[in-house]
């Protein structure tokens, strides 16, 4: 890890397009400002990490999530809250485009 | 050039879902990559992802039907990665935290598993716009 001193005002140049600027110091919190190309994706680190928590507390033995008790009701809650379909459509290999699938009540359209 | 790719706009019809999917670089921290497709035939529209060969699954949802103004961005380098031609063939699902029950369940509309249909390939990709989602959106009101 590169560690550097910088003062309010100062400012960082990574690779030829990425600047980092301090904008503010305030107590234990400091400002910064960040000038990149939109392709570049800018993330505040623990949302990486609350990620990672999130999926590790979804994951579940099979057995587990065979049967989630209240699932059911709260999937009747979800249909009623949105459009969601009421018929459940079943997966289809890649190889079989034209496999048929339960229709849905109100199949969305594709914009 | 645009520096997002494309991606749905609306909800799809969940049929066209591949049966099995390989989750590159799995889901941090599970490393398993791949995964067969299950419909909760009870629970509609929750589907379900097992691993093959591990005891591990996972509920997810189409996040269309969780928020229909779901404006998610994916950076270019995620789409190229998936070869992914256009929205017709892509797909998304979050994952749905159901740990604390299923009164408190929440679901991931910040990190989407973003599925090429096409190739059966899949991603969890962080959006680039994630900021404006949540890792932990509650599903009921």
């Amino acid at each position: 890890m590169l560690v550097l001193s910088r003062k309010v005002g100062q400012a960082l140049l990574l690779g030829k397009d990425i600047e980092i600027t301090v904008l503010r110091v305030d107590g234990d919190q400091i400002r910064l400002g960040v000038r990149a190309p939109k392709s570049v994706s800018i993330l505040r680190k623990e949302l990486i990490d609350d990620v990672r928590t999130a999926t590790a507390d979804a994951g579940v033995g099979k057995a587990e999530s065979a049967k989630p008790s209240g699932l059911s009701e709260l999937a009747a809650k979800l249909r009623k809250q949105t459009s969601a379909p009421a018929t459940a459509v079943a997966p289809i290999a890649p190889t079989a485009p034209n496999a048929t699938t339960a229709p849905t009540n109100s199949p969305e359209k594709r914009q | 050039m645009t520096d997002t790719a494309p991606l749905p706009t609306r909800a799809v019809v969940l049929g066209e879902l591949p049966a099995q999917l390989t989750i590159k670089g799995g889901l941090n921290p599970f490393t398993h990559e791949r995964y067969e497709v299950r419909v909760e035939v009870d629970a509609p529209p929750f589907l379900r992802l097992e691993a093959v060969g591990l005891d591990l699954a996972f509920h997810v949802l189409d996040p269309f039907i969780v928020l229909e103004d779901y404006s998610p961005e994916l950076c270019e380098d995620d789409a190229r990665f998936l070869e992914l031609e256009g929205p017709a063939e892509t797909r998304l699902l979050s994952i749905v935290n159901l740990k604390n029950g299923t009164g408190k369940a929440t679901v991931n509309l910040a990190a989407p598993i973003v599925v090429n249909t096409r190739t059966g390939v899949a991603k969890q990709v962080i959006l680039h716009n994630a900021s404006q989602f949540s890792v932990r959106h509650p599903l009921t009101a």
